[in-house]
């Protein structure tokens, strides 16, 4: 079977610029030849796959002196950036958060003349041999403040006054 | 959504051209941020070519540059972990399910590596015919070559692609 006229068809017939009668011709050797019918799938296949890919939404781009303003993008739709570090942020606020109430659980209230418990935070660190004491005290209002005392502990901060200081900021708001 | 340009360009040519490059940069890139970059570095190009002489046919000529400029943002994604691309997939298409985002992202990937090894020429037909549906006759004006070329180009483009996803249908069939 000769398929060089076929060759010669085979961009115009993929490009969908084969006139009727060609196309005609050229479905006819398809029809009786197996190589050719595979060349001429394959690559169709090929230009689906292309096709098959999301296009971009309709946008107009519009120059407004220095900057670039893009219309017809959904407010909502998130930018990479935004969602790379807003995670990354909230969690290390949280971090911070946790660790300051924990350390202000586990130091010494005051009850005042007056029933009102107050303290205030400062820190401060003071060595003693081995061991390494840490002061401070928060300053809150009776109503807000937790009811138990809880000692001056001494020792290191760890985890502890993460899961601790956790369980406070969870106390309080209730 | 605003972004800062180096220059100023050509007033005609981005107002007739900026979507157009930022969809065909949309097509490889997937990624509304980094056809915006593109956007931005094809332009700052075309001031600096229109400098010097505005190209005769603007369309094929920033086509080119903007296939160029993707297919090397592709590169140096690339050496990203495919782990981040997989979570920076997920978040920016948070309606669609994760298994077809990661799917189209695989495929974009295996379409920007094949057009990597086509020469410039044979990329931009390839665009042109499939994304913008223009006659070989109109792409062989736009780029200045002859229509058997471009034909030439165009099947050639499709070979490279279809080898290289190949392994994708091949692994599809036997599921």
């Amino acid at each position: 079977m000769n398929c060089e006229p076929i060759d010669s068809m085979m961009a115009d017939a993929l490009g969908d610029e084969l006139s009727p009668d060609d196309r005609t011709v050229f479905e006819a050797h398809l029809a009786g030849c197996d190589k050719c019918r595979h060349e001429y799938e394959t690559r169709l296949q090929t230009i689906k796959a292309l096709r098959g890919l999301p296009g971009p939404r309709r946008v107009t781009i519009q120059r407004r002196g220095n900057r670039l303003v893009i219309q017809g993008l959904p407010e909502s739709q998130p930018g990479v950036m935004r969602v790379r570090y807003r995670g990354l942020l909230r969690y290390a606020a949280g971090l911070l958060i946790a660790f300051t109430a924990g350390y202000a659980t586990h130091l010494g209230m005051m009850m005042g003349e007056d029933g009102s418990v107050s303290s205030s935070i400062s820190y401060g660190a003071d060595h003693q041999g081995s061991e390494k004491m840490i002061f401070a005290s928060a300053q809150m209002k009776p109503d807000t403040l937790q009811s138990s005392l809880v000692n001056v502990h001494i020792r290191r901060p760890g985890r502890s006054d993460l899961a601790k200081g956790l369980i406070a900021m969870l106390a309080v708001r209730r | 959504m605003l972004a800062r340009i180096a220059s100023d360009p050509p007033e005609s040519g981005f107002e007739l051209y900026a979507a157009d490059v930022y969809g065909w940069a949309y097509r490889l890139l997937g990624r509304h941020h980094d056809a915006l970059d593109v956007v931005q570095d094809v332009f700052v190009k075309w001031a600096q070519q229109c400098a010097r002489q505005e190209p005769q046919h603007p369309r094929g000529w920033l086509r080119r540059v903007t296939l160029n400029h993707a297919i090397d943002k592709v590169r140096v994604r690339r050496h990203g972990s495919i782990e981040s691309d997989e979570a920076i997939v997920r978040h920016t298409h948070p309606a669609e399910a994760p298994g077809q985002s990661m799917d189209q992202a695989v495929l974009r990937a295996d379409i920007a590596k094949a057009l990597d090894r086509l020469s410039d020429s044979q990329r931009s037909v390839l665009v042109a015919k499939i994304y913008d549906d223009l006659t070989f006759a109109r792409i062989a004006e736009e780029l200045d070559l002859t229509v058997s070329t471009v034909k030439t180009h165009y099947l050639r483009a499709l070979d490279v692609l279809r080898a290289q996803l190949r392994p994708r249908w091949d692994d599809q069939e036997k599921l």
